[in-house]
C-alpha cells in the first residue's frame, strides 16, 4: 500500500524550474534512496512534500495517505506523519529545547486525539531514548540548535524524530557534517523506528549513509526528474562510473 | 463592583489596592499587613493617617517641576497607593495595586509611592487595563521610591491599556515618570512588560545615591497596530562601587514603532561602579521599525560600562522549521517571542509571569500574515 | 570671528559638543606666503595643497583636479555649509584610473591664527581602486573646516589620514557623500589638536555598496574630539560598519556619536557599531552615544560600546617582566588599538601611518 505517490511533480524555486515531471511511489515499509548531483532537484523534492514557503507547485500532484498533500499547511502535514531531518536546522535562541520538544510532541498528540504528557513524564520518556542511543542529554537544557555544532544539531534532529514517531521520514543530507560514529548512531536510531510500517526517503549525494540505512528502492535524479530507479546495484555503478555513467546508460 | 473575571483573578492570593479612575477603591489584606507595621493604603488614606510620612516623602524623588507630565500630575492627582515598609521587615506577600481607566473622555492621574525602611524587603506590582474608547486617554502617573540604607524594593508592571486600534485611533496616551533613590547597600529594581497604549514615553529610573547600591531594569515592550513605544531607563551612579543592568526587548509588529532610550551616567565619584546594558530588538513584518538610543556618559576612570544591543527578525527559515515540527504559525511565533523575552520574565513573580506570556500572545494574535 | 547664525542646538548631535569657543577667537583670513617645506614621498603619488591651494597644476594620466564649481554637497549638515560663509573653492579630484602607487595628499598650514577652509570632492567611478592617505601638517595654530565630499559609483576607496599639526589647532572634518555600488572604508587617527571634530554622513544607494569607518582617537591634556557618523541604507544588500577605539588621558573629552539607519527597502542589509574606550585618568570623559534606527526586518544590526581601564592584571604581568610602566602603558595601548590599525589595507600607507603615529 502506498504512502506517497508523487504523479507527474512540476516545481519552480525564483521563477526556476527545478523539478519538471517527477513521479515517485513510495509503499508503507519500504526505504527509498533518491540521489544525485549537487543541483538536481533532490532538495527542492524534500521542500515540496513538507510545504516550504519558497516553493511554487506549478503542476501534479502529491498524495499522502490518500489524502492531497499539497492542499496542506506545513504544520498539518508534520502532524499527520510527515518529518524532514533539515540539512541545516535552523537555530532559536532562547527557546529551551526540552520545552520545544515538549510543544512539539503535546501537539501532534492532541491532534491524534492522545493524551497529552506533562514535562515529568516527557522528560522520563526523553531520557529513555537518550540513554539508549548514547546521547548526551546537556542538549535538552539548551536553546534549540543554537551554538550546536554539526553533530549535535543531527542528533538533536534524530532525537525528534523518535520522540515523534513519524510515518514518512525524509532525510536531507544526514550525513553532512557527521563522523563516522554519530552516522552510525543515526543509522541505529532509524532503524529502530523501522517497523515495516514506516517509510524512508533518504536523499543523498553520497553512498556513505547507505551503508547504514539499507535502501529497498534506489533513485537517481538529473534535471528535475528522475532517470533511474532500481535496487542497491544501481549505487555501486555510481561509485565505479559516476553520476555521467548513469546518464550515458539511459540516453 | 464591576470587575471583569479575569481582574478578579488577580485579586485573590495577593494584597491589592485597586485604583479605578484613580480612585482607590479596595484595600485587602490590611490587617495582616498592619500586624507587621506595615502601612498599605491609598495616598488619601495615609494623609489621614501618617501624613508625618507623606509630608517628608512625597515628591522628594520626583519633584513637581521635573517635567511637563508630572507637574500635571503633582496638580491634579486625586489619588494613589502609599506603602511603608518599617525596619528590618520583609514584607511577606505581593503588594498589587490593580489601575484601570473605566471613565470616558478623562485622564488618570495617580500617585504611588513607597518606602522601604532600612534592612526591608517589598516586591509590588501594578497592573494596568482601559476598555476600548475611540477617543485618547491620557495616563499621567508619577511612582516614587525610596530605599532606605539595605533595603530592596522590587517593582513589576504589567502594562495593558487600550492600543488603540490598527488605524490608530483611540488609545491610551501612557506619560509615566518613575524613579526611585537609593541609599547605602539599597537595590532597585524595575520590571516592566508593556504591551498595550497608543503612545508610551516611560523610562523608571534609579539614582544610585548610595555606595554599592544597584539598580536594575528589565523590560519588555511589544508594539504592533500603530503603537510608538519610547521606553528606557536612567540609571544615575553618584555612590561608590554602584551597580546597574538593563535588559531591554523591545518587539515591533505590523506597524508598531518600538524606541529603547536610556541614560547611563557615571558621575566622576562613582569609582568602582559598573553598568551592563543589553537591549535585543525583535521584528515581525514589514512595516515596523525598531530604534536604540543609549546615552553612555562616562566622566571617571574606575567605572565598567558595556552596552550590547542586536536586531533580528523571526525569518521564514524558522517559521518553517517550527511548523515542520507541527506547530503553527501563531504558537511559532509566540514561542520564540517567549524566549526572546524570557531574561525578562523570568523576573516577574510567578503569577505575574503567567499574566505577561498570554498577554504577549493574545496582543500577537492577527500579527502576521 | 563671529559665530555664524547656525541653529547647532536644535540638533541633537551637537548638543554634548560645543564648537562655540572656536568663534570666540581671533582668525585671520589673510596668507602670507611663507615657505614651506614639502615633504614628497617616492612610494606615494604626491599631491600637495599649501593653505589651500594646490602647490602646482596636477594632471597626469591617474589623476585630474579641477576647480570645482560651487555645487553643495547633498547634505543636511549646517556644518557642511559654514565654509559657504567664507571665501572657497570645491577642489573636484578625479580618479581617471587604478593609481599604480598609493596618493598622499597633504595640507599644509603655514600661518598663525588662521582659519583655512579646504574643500575637495573625489569622484571615484568604474572599477577604480584608490589608495589614500590625508596628513594635515603644520606647526601653527590654525583652525580648518574641510569638506570631503565622496562620490563613488562602481569604485573602491581606501582612505586614511593622519595629522602632525600643532597642539593648539582645531580641525573640523565633515565627511559626506555616497556609495552607489562600490566600498568607502576609512581609518582616522585623530589629529592631536585642541579640538577635533570628524562629522560623517553618507549614504548607500545602491546594492553592494558598503561604507565601513575606523578611528583611533588618542587625547591627553584638555583637548576635545567628537565623531557624528550617521550612515544610511538606502537600498538592499548594504553593509556598514562602525568601528572606533578612544584612549583618554588628562580632562580629555570624547564624544561618539554613532547613527545607522536602514531604511524598508534596505532589506538584507548588515550594520554594526562599536566604541571601545581606555579611561588613562581621573576627569577624563566620554560619552557614547551608538544608535541605531531600523525600519525593516530582514537586517543584520549590533552594536556595543564598551568603557574600562586598562586590565590591571595585564599591567602587573608586564611589570613583572621588567617593563617600565611608560612601555606598559604603550603596548598596552598599541593592543588596543592594533586590529583598527591593520585595517588600512595598503602596506605603504600602513608604514607611513605606523611611523607618523
Amino acid at each position: 500500500m502506498s504512502i506517497l505517490e508523487i504523479d507527474n511533480l512540476e516545481v519552480e524555486v525564483e521563477d526556476k524550474k527545478i523539478i519538471d515531471g517527477l513521479n515517485l511511489k513510495i509503499n508503507r515499509g519500504e526505504v527509498h534512496a533518491l540521489m544525485g548531483q549537487n543541483g538536481c532537484g533532490k532538495s527542492t523534492l524534500a521542500k515540496t512534500i513538507t510545504g516550504h514557503f519558497a516553493v511554487k507547485v506549478l503542476g501534479g500532484a502529491i498524495t499522502y495517505k490518500n489524502r492531497d498533500l499539497l492542499s496542506m499547511e506545513p504544520e498539518e502535514r508534520a502532524n499527520r506523519g510527515i518529518f524532514m531531518s533539515f540539512q541545516s536546522p535552523r537555530e532559536i535562541p532562547g527557546v529551551n529545547n526540552l520545552y520545544f520538544l515538549k510543544t512539539a510532541y503535546n501537539i501532534k498528540q492532541e491532534f491524534l486525539g492522545k493524551e497529552e504528557l506533562n514535562s515529568a513524564q516527557l522528560l522520563k520518556k526523553i531520557k529513555e531514548l537518550t540513554e539508549e542511543l548514547g546521547i548526551d542529554d546537556k542538549i535538552l537544557k539548551r536553546y534549540v540548535n543554537d551554538g550546536f555544532s554539526g553533530g549535535e544539531k543531527k542528533t538533536n534532529e534524530l532525537l525528534q524524530m523518535l520522540l515523534l514517531e513519524p510515518d514518512l521520514i525524509i532525510l536531507d543530507e544526514i550525513d553532512s557534517g557527521l563522523d563516522i560514529d554519530a552516522l552510525k548512531r543515526v543509522g541505529e536510531g532509524i532503524n529502530k523506528l523501522l517497523d515495516g510500517n514506516r517509510s524512508v526517503l533518504i536523499i543523498t549525494h553520497y553512498k556513505r549513509v547507505l551503508d547504514y540505512i539499507k535502501p529497498d528502492v534506489v533513485h537517481v535524479m538529473s534535471g528535475g526528474k528522475i532517470i533511474k530507479t532500481g535496487d542497491i546495484s544501481i549505487v555501486n555503478i555510481l561509485e565505479d562510473k559516476g553520476y555521467g555513467g548513469i546518464s550515458n546508460a539511459t540516453s | 463592583m464591576g470587575i471583569p473575571l479575569e481582574e478578579q483573578k488577580i485579586l485573590s492570593g495577593v494584597a491589592v489596592d485597586a485604583v479605578f479612575d484613580s480612585v482607590s477603591v479596595v484595600t485587602t489584606f490590611h490587617e495582616h499587613l498592619k500586624e507587621k507595621g506595615i502601612i498599605f493604603c491609598s495616598i488619601s488614606e495615609a494623609a489621614k493617617n501618617h501624613p508625618e510620612l507623606l509630608k517628608k516623602y512625597l515628591g522628594s524623588v520626583v519633584p513637581y517641576s521635573d517635567n511637563y507630565f508630572a507637574t500635571l500630575n503633582s496638580a491634579v492627582f486625586t489619588d494613589g497607593s502609599f506603602v511603608y515598609i518599617p525596619k528590618n521587615t520583609r514584607c511577606p506577600m505581593e503588594l498589587s495595586t490593580y489601575f484601570r481607566i473605566n471613565a470616558q473622555n478623562t485622564g488618570q492621574f495617580e500617585r504611588t509611592l513607597i518606602i522601604a525602611d532600612e534592612g526591608s524587603y517589598v516586591s509590588y506590582n501594578e497592573g494596568c487595563s482601559a476598555p476600548q474608547r475611540d477617543e485618547n486617554q491620557l495616563h499621567a502617573a508619577v511612582v516614587e521610591l525610596i530605599a532606605h540604607k539595605d533595603a530592596q524594593i522590587k517593582y513589576s508592571t504589567i502594562q495593558n491599556w487600550y492600543p488603540g486600534d490598527s488605524e490608530g485611533k483611540g488609545g491610551i496616551y501612557n506619560f509615566v515618570t518613575k524613579r526611585g533613590i537609593c541609599h547605602e547597600n539599597a537595590k532597585i529594581s524595575w520590571t516592566q512588560v508593556e504591551t498595550g497604549s497608543a503612545i508610551t514615553w516611560k523610562y523608571p529610573s534609579c539614582i544610585l545615591k548610595g555606595d554599592n547600591s544597584v539598580g536594575e531594569f528589565y523590560s519588555v515592550a511589544l508594539t504592533t497596530l500603530k503603537q510608538q513605544a519610547d521606553t528606557g531607563t536612567k540609571m544615575i551612579h553618584l555612590g561608590k562601587n554602584t551597580k546597574s543592568t538593563i535588559i531591554s526587548k523591545g518587539i515591533s509588529a505590523l506597524n508598531g514603532k518600538n524606541s529603547y532610550r536610556g541614560l547611563v551616567k557615571f558621575s566622576g565619584n562613582a569609582t568602582g561602579s559598573r553598568n551592563f546594558s543589553q537591549c535585543d530588538s525583535l521584528l515581525i513584518g514589514e512595516n515596523c521599525s525598531a530604534h536604540t538610543f543609549p546615552y553612555l556618559d562616562t566622566a571617571n576612570q574606575d567605572s565598567i560600562v558595556e552596552h550590547e544591543a542586536t536586531t533580528s527578525k523571526i525569518s521564514d527559515e524558522q517559521l518553517f522549521y517550527l511548523r515542520q515540527r507541527g506547530i503553527n504559525p501563531e504558537d511559532s511565533v509566540s514561542l520564540i517571542v517567549n524566549g526572546f523575552c524570557k531574561e525578562v520574565l523570568k523576573e516577574l513573580p510567578m503569577e505575574f509571569a503567567v499574566e505577561a506570556r498570554e498577554l504577549l500572545n493574545i496582543s500577537l494574535e492577527g500579527s502576521i500574515g | 570671528m563671529q559665530l555664524p547664525d547656525l541653529d547647532l542646538n536644535s540638533i541633537e548631535e551637537f548638543k554634548n559638543f560645543s564648537i562655540k569657543e572656536l568663534f570666540q577667537k581671533e582668525y585671520t583670513l589673510k596668507i602670507s606666503s611663507e615657505d614651506v617645506d614639502i615633504d614628497n614621498d617616492d612610494g606615494f603619488i604626491n599631491i600637495n595643497f599649501i593653505n589651500g591651494i594646490p602647490e602646482k597644476n596636477y594632471f597626469d594620466n591617474f589623476i585630474r583636479i579641477n576647480t570645482g564649481d560651487e555645487k553643495e554637497c547633498k547634505t543636511f549638515n549646517p556644518l557642511v555649509h559654514l565654509n559657504k560663509i567664507y571665501p572657497n573653492r570645491v577642489y573636484e579630484i578625479e580618479f581617471l584610473q587604478t593609481p599604480d602607487k598609493p596618493v598622499k595628499l597633504t595640507n599644509y598650514f603655514t600661518d598663525d591664527g588662521s582659519f583655512t577652509p579646504v574643500d575637495f570632492r573625489f569622484i571615484v567611478k568604474k572599477d577604480i581602486t584608490v589608495n589614500l592617505l590625508e596628513t594635515n601638517v603644520s606647526s601653527r595654530e590654525f583652525l580648518t573646516i574641510s569638506n570631503r565630499e565622496f562620490n563613488i559609483e562602481s569604485g573602491f576607496v581606501n582612505y586614511s589620514r593622519v595629522d602632525r599639526v600643532n597642539r593648539s589647532s582645531s580641525l573640523i572634518y565633515n565627511y559626506c557623500g555616497r556609495v552607489i555600488s562600490g566600498k568607502l572604508e576609512a581609518v582616522l587617527l585623530n589629529s592631536q589638536g585642541y579640538i577635533t571634530m570628524n562629522n560623517w554622513q553618507i549614504n548607500l544607494e545602491k546594492e553592494e555598496s558598503i561604507c565601513n569607518i575606523f578611528g583611533v582617537i588618542d587625547l591627553d591634556g584638555d583637548t576635545k574630539h567628537g565623531t557624528i557618523c550617521k550612515i544610511s541604507h538606502n537600498s538592499n544588500n548594504t553593509s556598514s560598519q562602525q568601528e572606533f577605539r578612544h584612549i583618554l588621558n588628562g580632562s580629555s573629552y570624547a564624544m561618539y556619536d554613532g547613527d545607522s539607519i536602514v531604511k524598508n527597502r534596505a532589506k538584507d542589509s548588515k550594520t554594526s557599531q562599536s566604541s571601545k574606550s581606555i579611561m588613562l585618568s581621573k576627569s577624563a570623559r566620554i560619552l557614547n552615544k551608538p544608535r541605531l534606527n531600523i525600519f525593516t526586518g530582514e537586517v543584520k544590526a549590533t552594536h556595543g560600546a564598551s568603557v574600562g581601564k586598562l586590565n590591571q592584571d595585564d599591567i602587573f604581568y608586564l611589570k613583572q617582566r621588567g617593563l617600565k610602566d611608560e612601555t606598559v602603558k604603550k603596548l598596552l595601548v598599541d593592543a588596543f588599538i592594533g586590529d583598527i590599525l591593520d585595517r588600512v589595507s595598503d602596506s605603504k600607507i600602513r608604514e607611513y601611518i605606523y611611523d607618523k603615529r
